[in-house]
């Protein structure tokens, strides 16, 4: 028995020895390297809406982490669902669409504000509601090269009712999975209200690269499977913005994506050039 | 990723008279040889179907699928009282409505085996397991909820000496499918003083002494605070807590402190503040009279395997709510979730049952209950309410005849909808007053009525509710039900509900259709959201 008792207490002893990892004040931040940038353009995936009340504090680490990464990462901003709804009289603008509305469904976010970095999982979930650790998975993300490069040139035509658009994407490497191409459309800096951390709305908050519309369809065209090295796809397309839109805000997203895994393998924004 | 495993084959299929309950290793006794049949399985079944439909008023939103069920099958075989293995077969293919997303899929997630030998008692699988209140461990299943964080691995319980209990358990916490990556322990000591210090014992007075300690570790990660630093994270955490109760003649006191080392996580937002919590009771009963006073002070102590898990999965321990559960429809159409951040709380009842044959006893007695609850922000902060949550609740039951028995409620209730929801409808307090009436008449031997009026009155949210249910009981297995709960406030929506419910023996089956309202489902303070629902629903339990 006092040998028991004597391997009791010694295992106790060992688990509270080796069982605590006090950092103290002056240890708590470690120095890295700074941010190496190759090819990489991370797309990330802001599921947002009007009444979410923690969603401004995720707009304001985007805004962060798009200072850090210096036009190597693309932020968009998706309204849908339950928070992004307009009824009452403060919201001026639905920023809801068929679209943000599928991509909601299917991605299923547990809650908002909600992120998708290039739709990568992190502990087995694609979406993430832990806006600190966005930071890691857009640094994560921006260290590995692409294997391909996309070209976008987005033009207005006749007198800034549509815009034409010329796609090139390139294979720098070969390609065996099934990918996809989709073409968004964005409005940056509209002011309409939102409802802040406080619960008080502000009215003139400005809400930045606001989704309003997959260009070619919900999930993009199919690029094929078994794309070789230094081939090339090039596609075009034409469409017609809402006349509601501030076209001097309006931007074009492209990104291609794997159509099994939805992993975005590289992205490009484009601002429409004036005929 | 789902893995499917085969159901625990059965093995012997044994007449039995009875299906006996397997006892855990009662504290300070050795194992007593007992007499029982020497295999014998026991199990249950339940399953929770909704066809469900779309509702547009109610905003049920659209379905694609036609049944949506949460099934579990579990079964245990014993032999005698050495030897327990067990398992649960869960189908949650297409759960119902209101899960986490992770929360789908089907197999057989919780498989354990137990033996028993003398003083000592391992288990080794899936287990649950609480130190003291919970408050640095609480692994347990609330299927309402959707929660079950077992701990897959292993576990000893000894009996080393008497009056004395140690366990030591170690593992990975399950969440939904798969288990986290991160690694438990934990060790609990409990020594009952009143075994070793016969004074006490002659005085019919208990005191128990509680040690326990849980400890997690978990890998590296990256939380960035600028482009070239980020956080250097503790990869290994303790919590440490220490107890005691004490009861003697009806007097029950109980002190629970518990502490965490530093943790930065979703919760804290990545604060290395340490945690703590302190949890005091103190009660007294006796026939026909009971009062209790409890207070909480939590900071900072919600403790999860991964530090970076957000929603409510995977908390290694338990921070209790200080209200109480309500089971009436509007004094539980806001409940109360505890702030894992930190909280004061406050807790007190009292109770008294006038005994029969005085004034106002009447015939048959009158119990009254006075429940109060309080719970405030630890800082007050300037422009906002600091109170969570208060409600005080007058609770009368009388029996008036042989045939009549009548409850009565009257709750004043305040709660804090943006603290405790994250938004809020028509001001961030929702102060209600809310009445109940419940009359029960045994028309016969076998047929018995109940009915229930209630009425939630506040001018904030939706606006004022109004509930009436009709119930007619049949002995021996047959019951009826109709309610509708009707919003005469903003919606003017109606939530009507009728089931009919048959039980024989150990089967029960319930089938009803009705609309069930969105809002939050509670269990102990942690709470989900359930959203609005209509259409047929059939539950089926089974015990043997």
């Amino acid at each position: 028995m006092k040998k028991i008792n004597l391997y009791s207490l010694l295992t106790l002893l060992l688990l509270l020895l080796f069982g605590c990892d006090i950092i103290n004040e002056d240890e708590r931040v470690i120095q890295t390297d700074k941010l190496h940038f190759t090819n990489k353009v991370v797309l990330l995936e802001d599921f947002t809406g009007h009444k979410c009340v923690n969603c401004p504090v995720a707009a304001e680490e985007i805004a962060r982490l798009e200072e850090w990464c210096e036009g190597y990462l693309i932020a968009v901003s998706i309204h849908a669902g339950s928070y992004a709804n307009t009824a009452g009289s403060a919201w001026k603008t639905g920023f809801r669409t068929v679209a943000g509305e599928a991509y909601n469904d299917f991605f299923k976010p547990d809650g908002y504000p909600a992120a998708m970095v290039d739709r990568f999982s992190l502990n087995g979930k694609v979406t993430n509601n832990n806006v600190p650790t966005w930071s890691s998975q857009v640094i994560d993300r921006l260290s590995g090269e692409s294997p391909v490069e996309i070209k976008l040139d987005a033009a207005w035509q006749a007198g800034m009712s549509k815009i034409t658009l010329h796609v090139s994407v390139d294979f720098l490497r070969t390609v065996q999975d099934e990918l996809a191409l989709q073409l968004w459309i964005i409005e940056d800096n509209i002011m309409d209200a939102q409802l802040m951390p406080d619960n008080t709305i502000n009215a003139s908050y400005i809400h930045r690269h606001v989704f309003r519309d997959a260009i070619n369809g919900i999930w993009g065209d199919s690029l094929g499977a078994d794309s070789a090295e230094d081939s090339s796809i090039e596609r075009e397309y034409a469409y017609q913005p809402a006349v509601a839109w501030k076209k001097n805000d309006l931007q074009i997203v492209a990104f291609v994506y794997d159509r099994k895994s939805y992993a975005i393998l590289q992205a490009v924004k484009a601002e429409i050039e004036q005929e | 990723m789902k893995k499917v495993f085969l159901v625990i084959a059965i093995l012997f299929l044994v007449h039995v008279a009875y299906a006996q309950e397997i006892q855990p290793v009662p504290d300070s006794t050795q194992i007593k040889s007992v007499k029982a049949p020497k295999v014998h399985l026991t199990g249950s079944i339940q399953s929770d179907i909704l066809f469900p439909e779309e509702d547009n008023a109610i905003g049920t939103g659209s379905y694609k699928d036609k049944v949506l069920t949460n099934t579990y099958v579990d079964l245990a075989l014993s032999v005698a009282n050495y030897l327990t293995v067990g398992g649960r077969f869960e189908y949650l293919d297409h759960p119902l409505p209101g899960f986490e997303k992770y929360f789908a899929g089907w197999g057989v997630p919780y498989f354990y085996a137990t033996g028993r030998y003398r003083n000592a008692e391992l288990t080794v699988g899936d287990f649950y397991e609480q130190f003291g209140n919970g408050l640095i461990l609480r692994t347990y299943e609330e299927r309402s909820l959707g929660v079950d964080n077992s701990i897959r691995g292993g576990r000893l319980i000894l009996h080393p000496l008497k009056g004395v209990r140690l366990k030591a358990l170690g593992g990975k916490q399950r969440r939904y499918w798969e288990h986290n990556d991160s690694y438990l322990w934990g060790g609990d000591a409990e020594v009952n003083l009143d075994q070793w210090f016969h004074k006490l014992d002659e005085q019919n007075a208990r005191l128990l002494l509680g040690l326990s300690y849980a400890g997690k570790h978990e890998k590296e990660e990256d939380i960035y605070i600028s482009p070239n630093e980020k956080l250097n994270l503790p990869l290994n955490i303790a919590a440490f807590d220490a107890r005691l109760q004490f009861q003697k003649n009806g007097y029950n006191l109980m002190a629970d402190y518990a502490w965490k080392i530093n943790d930065p996580s979703f919760d804290n937002q990545y604060s290395y503040d340490r945690g703590s919590a302190l949890l005091l009771s103190a009660s007294y009963s006796k026939k026909g009279m009971s009062f209790l006073l409890q207070a909480k002070r939590s900071e900072n102590m919600a403790f999860r395997s991964l530090r970076s898990m957000t929603g409510i999965s995977s908390f290694i321990n338990y921070l209790p709510a200080f209200a109480m559960q309500q089971t009436y429809a509007l004094p539980a159409l806001y409940p109360y979730a505890t702030q894992a951040l930190g909280e004061w709380a406050f807790q007190g009842e009292a109770s008294y049952n006038f005994r029969r044959h005085t004034a106002l006893g009447g015939r048959y007695g009158t119990l009254v209950k006075l429940h109060a609850s309080h719970i405030r922000a630890l800082y007050d902060t300037p422009g906002l309410d600091n109170l969570y949550y208060q409600d005080i609740n007058l609770i009368l039951e009388k029996k008036l005849s042989r045939s009549w028995k009548l409850n009565a409620m009257y709750m004043n209730q305040r709660y804090n909808q943006r603290v405790v929801e994250g938004h809020a409808n028509n001001g961030d307090m929702i102060r209600s007053n809310i009445y109940v009436l419940e009359g029960k008449y045994q028309a016969s031997r076998k047929v018995t009525f109940r009915g229930e009026l209630q009425y939630l009155n506040t001018r904030q949210d939706e606006g004022d509710w109004l509930f009436a249910l009709l119930e007619v009981s049949v002995l021996p297995s047959l019951m009826f039900t109709v309610s509708d709960m009707y919003n005469s406030g903003e919606t003017d929506l109606h939530y009507y509900m009728a089931p009919a419910t048959y039980s024989r023996s150990s089967h029960r089956i319930q089938l009803g259709y009705g609309r069930t309202r969105a809002g939050y489902s509670c269990a102990g303070g942690v709470c989900r959201y359930v959203p609005a629902s209509r259409g047929f629903q059939l539950s089926y339990n089974f015990n043997f």
